[in-house]
């Protein structure tokens, strides 16, 4: 199909049916709303179309005005490329981006970002507002100029779930008995929940929200709930709290088995379906299948360090234990151990072995032992697996910080056959025996 | 409203051992009429081989410098002596330290300092955190006029806010070097080898891990960039305190408080809970609560020596972690904690005077005031633990102490008791070691500070208090 403009590909995105048999579902049915697959990667595309259409967007360049919203991810991602597509400047306001990867988008995309610092320890009257005080007071520093999207507060954000995502939904299938959502803005659960109040449907509305001091990205605790207006309780069946750590195992099944490449989210969301099915997995009263919708909010690959911190057995080369699982006998300890001193100094003349810092490049650049090289740690270790990419016709001579690491190496190193040795104590020994460094130079 | 949200804290073995044996609490009360500060200090001992252990497994070379005015008690210090270097923040600070047994290579200075202090400083090797180019060049003028053969002084730069803030964080500080003064004190530096460049720190008054992180990878590149103008001896980053506490209150109750206080400041109920509607700085919009709580302190994400392994094991340039730099570059690391350390370190009991009704509340009014638990104006997340023999039913009440002024209230939220309080019954507190029993307490209307008492354990498994009367 052929689309003029990219926000036309926005909304209409497919329905998925997992197998839940995988699951040891009987009697439900679970679908994914992929809506990752919008052409800026989530569901916020649909909230930004909603709140700011094209019109409008012409309107706030002609006036040169500049649009500004609290957001740390999803939507400042979606507004920054509208922005950029029509000549507005874009401001985003947040309590610190908290996932590294989506402030270097939103920095490569151009986003001007207003970080609020953290609380202070002890009370200061100065002390940051939230980031809606916040826009508030840059609205009215510079007065005319900021058109606020307002997400937490704004209609046209329920409202578009209302027309697109919901009316997606209950076209495509007939009942729906359970809509599992994650509550960020309370603009997609609501959306969904009026679709299906205003047409008579009995579904159940699951709001999912993060365990208290967790932190799932775009979702809120149950306290943070207060400060989105378009959220009400009251229209939910239930909230579901759910861990980080849950959210990323159902995350990794769903990726794994089912090759939805969502976010930490929607891991959160099919974890709380999974609950929910899994005490009420039992046919219709008409005898059909359950059916159970959650929503795959966004994509995958801008939360792996969010995911590497809490899974980090993920993310660990394979091999790498190999490499350093020998054992280093005491005998072979003495015979590969040089001090640092002036004998170890006298000994680096004679014997002209190769020095082999195994610290980073900026380190070693600011200062090493005279004549050495470098050889980061990492790289060495990957090497070190297939090759020794030393010669015998010199003696080496690891050194690191402390001599853990060096002696470890040259243990390698010497059980290959090679005369290989380890400076005792490090560059800390070296330094504290008032012994030289070679050392960058700048005037400042 | 029965439904008052409960605060309530971890109980430690010790603190459970008064608890339960209470006639100590009582003869004490009869003896020194007034409030009871308790040292406990094993756990503040405790802490520190905590955050020294923690850079053992990093591997990182480090000194953990317990800050000094977090406790004004003298017998805390001394117990922490053997265990743990000192920062000190006056010249009774630096007194108490070096009356404790602290050497000067222990003791690092921080704050602004009147030259009384600086000449004191300088008589011992102590290092001296600078807060200015100004305190340099009154430390050179100093040094200038002392005829004593002390004639070296190791400093640390303080760097402010505005060379360590992440780019989109605008916040200033009153405190630090900026980058104006750097260049002033680096000339000054290089042109008087009586000087001698130790390193830089930092201290940000932020709950935020991420500024920390990212101050920390600044402040090791301005380490660096010193180094490289020949300044060899500054090996050493400073990162400050701020690793906060906790209090033991669980992750669901202090939601539950805040869900609570939000509800019913969305639906104008809070004179249910708070005194006259209080609203901790919250305001009501539309139909729900905007603004952040304040006057109570917050829950931080993660304390003590967790949130320094979150800082040390964030990643910083090129990846690589804070704590492979310090390594790789063979910088120590300093650090200067004080909640963190001693926050548990003590308890504060105060006797109930009376319990009356006020306009249809209970209030419980007891024989000290806020200033004794409050730390700068806010309460603790934790409510108090009552001592009392009644039978008698639950209740909800708010906390009100001696003082003149309609102010003194040791609680704004009502909390909730399991029996109604009587006269003569008392009240703990439990960690009030750091700041909040320490830093503000005063002696309005004449009211004696509260008697400072040690908690020691005998031998038959019972404990005494002994007498520690030694306020700085």
């Amino acid at each position: 199909m052929i689309y003029n403009a990219i926000e036309q590909v926005i909304g209409d995105t497919p329905l998925l049916k997992i197998d839940t048999a995988h699951y040891g579902l009987v009697n439900t049915d679970i679908y994914f709303k992929l809506e990752y697959l919008n052409p800026f990667g989530s569901i916020k595309d649909r909230s930004v179309l909603g709140m700011i259409p094209e019109e409008l967007w012409r309107k706030i360049a002609k006036k040169q005005q500049g649009v500004i919203e609290s957001s740390s991810g999803n939507t400042a991602k979606s507004l920054q490329v509208l922005a950029n597509k029509y000549g507005v400047s874009f401001t985003s306001v947040t309590n610190r981006i908290k996932i590294p990867e989506v402030e270097q988008l939103l920095k490569y995309l151009g986003a001007e970002i207003v970080s609020l610092p953290g609380r202070s320890e002890c009370s200061d009257p100065n002390d940051a507002d939230d980031a809606i005080g916040t826009i508030k007071r840059m609205m009215q520093a510079h007065p005319e100029y900021f058109s606020h999207t307002s997400q937490y507060t704004n209609r046209d954000n329920t409202h578009a779930h209302t027309t697109t995502t919901a009316q997606e939904l209950y076209r495509d299938l007939e009942g729906i008995d359970v809509v599992v959502t994650g509550v960020g803005t309370g603009g997609s659960s609501g959306g969904i929940i009026e679709y299906a109040k205003a047409n008579d449907k009995t579904t159940k509305h699951i709001g999912v929200v993060a365990e208290p001091t967790d932190f799932l990205p775009g979702i809120r605790t149950r306290n943070e709930l207060f400060e989105t207006e378009l959220f009400h309780r009251d229209d939910f069946f239930d909230l579901y709290e759910v861990s980080s750590i849950h959210a990323l195992t159902a995350l990794r099944q769903l990726v794994r088995s089912d090759g939805i490449l969502a976010g930490p989210t929607t891991g959160a969301g099919f974890a709380a379906a999974l609950r929910y099915a899994r005490d009420n997995d039992v046919l219709r009263a008409d005898g059909g299948r359950q059916v159970i919708v959650c929503i795959a909010c966004d994509r995958l690959e801008t939360y792996l360090s969010y995911i590497a911190k809490r899974q980090p057995e993920y993310f660990e080369s394979q091999s790498k234990t190999d490499v350093y699982s020998v054992v280093i006998t005491p005998d072979q300890k003495r015979v590969l151990s040089k001090d640092a001193s002036q004998k170890t100094v006298e000994w680096i003349t004679d014997a002209q072995p190769l020095i082999i810092d195994t610290r980073g490049v900026k380190p070693f650049t600011a200062f090493h032992i005279h004549h050495s090289v470098c050889y980061p740690e990492e790289m060495l270790r990957e090497v070190l697996q297939s090759e020794t990419p030393f010669t015998k016709s010199r003696p080496l001579l690891f050194v690191c910080p402390t001599g853990d690491r060096s002696q470890l190496l040259a243990g390698i190193v010497r059980q290959r056959g090679y005369d290989a040795y380890s400076l005792d104590g490090g560059l800390s020994a070296w330094r504290a025996a008032g012994l030289a460094f070679e050392r960058s130079q700048t005037n400042g | 409203m029965s439904n008052i949200p409960l605060l309530r804290p971890a109980i430690s073995s010790t603190i459970a051992q008064i608890l339960d044996n209470p006639s100590r609490l009582h003869e004490a009360f009869a003896t020194y009429k007034r409030p009871l500060s308790i040292s406990m200090v094993a756990s503040a001992i405790n802490n520190v081989a905590e955050f020294e252990s923690l850079l053992h497994e990093l591997n990182i070379d480090g000194r953990v410098y317990v800050a000094h005015k977090a406790t004004s008690d003298e017998y805390t210090v001394k117990s922490l002596q053997p265990h743990a270097r000192i920062d000190v923040a006056s010249i009774r600070e630096l007194h108490s330290a070096q009356r404790a047994g602290f050497t000067a290579d222990r003791i690092i200075a921080t704050g602004p300092k009147a030259d009384y202090f600086l000449k004191a400083l300088l008589e011992t090797d102590a290092t001296i955190a600078i807060d200015s180019a100004e305190e340099l060049q009154r430390i050179q003028m100093l040094l200038s006029r002392e005829s004593s053969n002390k004639n070296e002084c190791s400093i640390l730069l303080r760097l402010s806010r505005s060379i360590l803030n992440m780019p989109s964080v605008t916040r200033g500080s009153r405190f630090g070097l900026d980058r104006a003064a750097v260049d002033t004190v680096t000339s000054l530096l290089a042109s008087n080898d009586r000087l001698n460049l130790r390193g830089v720190s930092f201290h940000l008054d932020t709950q935020s891990i991420q500024e920390r992180q990212y101050a920390s990878q600044v402040a090791i590149e301005e380490l660096l960039r010193l180094q490289s103008m020949g300044f060899y001896h500054a090996t050493v980053l400073d990162i400050g305190g701020g690793f906060g506490t906790d209090y033991g209150v669980s992750a669901g109750d202090k939601d539950d408080f805040a869900i609570s206080l939000k509800d019913a400041i969305a639906s104008n109920t809070s004179h249910q809970f708070t005194w006259q509607g209080y609203s901790y700085g919250m305001s009501k919009s539309g139909g729900s609560s905007t603004g952040q709580i304040q006057g109570i302190e917050l829950a931080y994400s993660s304390t003590g020596v967790d949130r320094l392994r979150e800082i040390l094991l964030s990643s910083g340039t090129d990846g690589m972690t804070i704590a492979s730099q310090l390594r790789d570059n063979l910088i120590e690391l300093w650090i200067e904690p004080g909640s963190a350390v001693l926050s548990g370190s003590s308890v504060l009991a105060m006797q109930i005077i009376e319990v009356k009704n006020s306009d249809g509340a209970l209030v419980v009014v007891v024989d000290g005031h806020r200033n004794q638990v409050c730390f700068d104006g806010a309460e603790a997340p934790s409510d108090p633990l009552l001592i009392s023999n009644a039978l008698s039913d639950q209740c909800s009440a708010y906390i009100a102490g001696h003082l003149c002024v309609e102010s003194d209230l040791l609680t704004y939220r009502k909390v909730q008791f399991d029996v109604t309080p009587q006269s003569g019954d008392i009240l703990l507190w439990t960690h009030t070691g750091a700041y909040r029993s320490h830093f503000s307490a005063s002696r309005a209307i004449s009211h004696p500070l509260p008697k400072k008492l040690a908690y020691v354990e005998q031998s038959n498994g019972g404990y005494v208090l002994e007498e520690n009367d030694n306020d700085l």
